[in-house]
């Protein structure tokens, strides 16, 4: 028994509805995996992220903030800690390492953040794959996407990425800064900032040695505690006395699970929509066999036993249903890397889609749904009277 | 009823429905007390306007509907009582069907048409029928290649005849074969259907309302409420 060759010839001459719900049962199952993935990616970026800085202290205020001005580099207008925040933080004994942090400032499209070397070097934070740390207050190191090569000379400025052109020499109030090295890749926003020496920092913002009152501010810590006990301890006594002392960690997977609310309704709603499709789909494929009526009548007329009529069905709507999950992949593929893309160049952070064998389930789930359908309207083509249906 | 021979015979075959309006709980009786025998190879036809029962006298010789009374026989098998899977093995092997609209597929070529029934139960259909329905179609001066939603009318109906005949069945019924047709190319149809059951010494049944398709047959049963006359 071969259904094969009626059922070809059906998608042949009807392929254009066939392929148009394809199509729309693809783009249904498309979003939803593409969803999937990039909120995958986003968490895996962000758990990368946010294993880099263990302890980070600032003026009390939304910790959020914090956070993502210093793992993604965001430029918010952070005020600036007490100027003996740092020499405290250097003399408790639970403190291994205290670097300052200031941002805001960009060079063209790229971040600038005034440091210390030691955020560069001994590999903890970051490292120099190229060149060498900044030694002198006109040198810089750059990430590894920023286009300065390493000799480079540029003139820092002051003002957020997206206030500020393309040119690297809008700021005709500072010296030349000179590229003398390139970071390793990380994978995160700061493959593409320019590091600088905070005290050029302080001199971009006029707050040189000559001038008393802020030098030596900066708006944030990176602390690294000696234990994770310090840790803690410092964590509590940073949130007293107008600063907070904060865990990247802690506080992106407080974010992460804020947005995994928003991502499990947009899950509810890409499932709800999904069902929609799929409604409209096999609709749109009982229509189509049900056009069909009187030739499902004649077949079981003419001696067709009711698995043939019962494998025709199938095939129809299995067509169907693989045609869009084949076409479904790709397209999820493409929907998830452009919406990375779009992420990335908003927060900076990379992200790739990560698909996993489980994301398998859905395209499984809507052959089986196709399969149920087309039994539905097979088992009820065999069971009307012939007659009546040749009538039809 | 004890069956006679190994042809067709009928005996005391009724078929009804609910009855609607003033019958509403009743039976309305599409066919009654009808009984009829056919011999191998003979060939009938059923007069009658529409509504008179020939459809509904067919569909329960085919097996296609099952009756309220009486019974179907072939030789010494009574049809009306096999179950569906047999019935359908019966028509598909045994009985050759023409439809009033022919009931083709159009998205098929004449000889994909033809040898449809073949496919039905077995996945690659035998080179010595293909070559028979490719001969038969020639003879009747088809184009096999052609898809059949192309076809004129009169070669649809060809198509048709050919494929009732396609697996050599025993027993031919054809359904207003020629309503649809000119007269010249309905008694042309008849005639070819008439002539090709003789060649393969299939019994024919043919229903109609047409009286210039009716005298071509020998043997006439003229149907009215239900009944038959000879």
């Amino acid at each position: 028994m071969s259904p094969w060759s009626l059922a070809s010839a059906e998608w042949r001459t009807q392929r254009l509805a066939f392929w148009g719900v394809s199509l729309l049962l693809a783009f249904a199952l498309a979003f939803s995996l593409g969803l999937n993935w990039i909120e995958r990616g986003l968490r895996e970026a962000g758990a990368r992220t946010a294993g880099r800085f263990d302890l980070i202290v600032g003026v009390a205020g939304s910790p959020t903030q914090l956070v993502l001005s210093a793992l993604y580099l965001q430029p918010h207008a952070l005020p600036l800690l007490p100027r003996d925040a740092r020499s405290r933080l250097e003399a408790d004994p639970g403190v291994a390492q205290v670097i300052p942090l200031v941002g805001g400032d960009a060079v063209g499209h790229y971040p600038v953040v005034g440091t210390s070397a030691a955020l560069i070097q001994g590999g903890r934070f970051f490292s120099v794959a190229q060149g060498r740390a900044f030694s002198a207050r006109q040198e810089a190191v750059v990430g590894a996407d920023v286009g300065l090569a390493l000799g480079a000379v540029f003139n820092a400025s002051h003002g957020a990425p997206h206030e500020r052109g393309s040119a690297f020499d809008e700021d005709e109030h500072l010296s030349p800064v000179t590229v003398v090295g390139r970071l390793a890749r990380s994978d995160s926003p700061w493959d593409k900032a320019i590091l600088l020496p905070v005290e050029q920092m302080w001199a971009v913002h006029g707050h040189d040695a000559d001038h008393s009152g802020q030098q030596g501010q900066v708006t944030m810590l990176v602390v690294q505690p000696r234990s994770v006990a310090d840790a803690y301890r410092l964590r509590q006594q940073w949130r007293q006395g107008g600063t907070m002392g904060v865990f990247p960690a802690e506080v992106l997977a407080e974010l992460f699970d804020m947005l995994g609310d928003a991502r499990r309704l947009l899950a509810a709603l890409a499932w709800g929509s999904q069902a929609l499709v799929l409604g409209a789909g096999l609709l749109t494929v009982a229509v189509l066999l049900s056009t069909r009526r009187q030739s499902y009548a004649a077949l079981r007329a003419i001696g067709a036993p009711r698995a043939y009529i019962f494998g025709l069905s199938w095939l129809l709507a299995i067509g169907v249903g693989w045609r869009a999950c084949l076409l479904a992949l790709p397209l999820a593929w493409g929907i998830s890397r452009a919406s990375g893309a779009l992420l990335q160049s908003s927060i900076g952070l990379p992200l790739s889609p990560v698909p996993q064998a489980i994301d398998l389930l859905l395209p499984a789930g809507l052959l089986l749904a196709a399969g149920i359908g087309a039994t539905a309207l097979s088992w009820r083509a065999s069971v009307r009277p012939v007659l009546e249906e040749l009538r039809a | 009823m004890t069956p006679r021979g190994d042809g067709l015979q009928l005996s005391g075959l009724g078929c009804s429905v609910p009855g609607q309006g003033a019958e509403s709980g009743a039976r309305r009786w599409l066919l009654r007390g009808f009984d009829l025998e056919l011999e191998r190879g003979a060939q009938l036809v059923l007069l009658g306007p529409s509504g008179s029962g020939k459809s509904t006298l067919l569909s329960l010789i085919a097996g296609l509907a099952s009756p309220d009374e009486g019974s179907v026989w072939l030789g010494a098998d009574e049809v009306s009582r096999w179950p569906l899977a047999r019935r359908e093995a019966w028509r598909r092997e045994q009985v050759g069907l023409v439809f009033q609209q022919f009931q083709l597929f159009g998205q098929l070529s004449a000889l994909d048409n033809v040898l449809l029934p073949w496919t039905f139960d077995h996945f690659r259909i035998p080179a010595e029928a293909r070559r028979k329905a490719g001969a038969l179609l020639d003879r009747l001066g088809v184009a096999a290649a052609q898809r059949c939603g192309l076809l004129s009318r009169g070669e649809q109906q060809r198509v048709a005849i050919a494929r009732a005949l396609s697996r050599r069945p025993s027993l031919v019924l054809a359904d207003e074969p020629t309503a649809s047709l000119d007269p010249a190319h309905a008694v042309a149809a008849c005639s070819l259907l008439q002539q090709a059951c003789r060649e393969q010494g299939a019994a024919l049944i043919v229903a109609t309302h047409d009286l210039a398709i009716a005298g071509r047959f020998e043997r006439a049963i003229s149907l009215a409420g239900g009944k038959g006359r000879a």
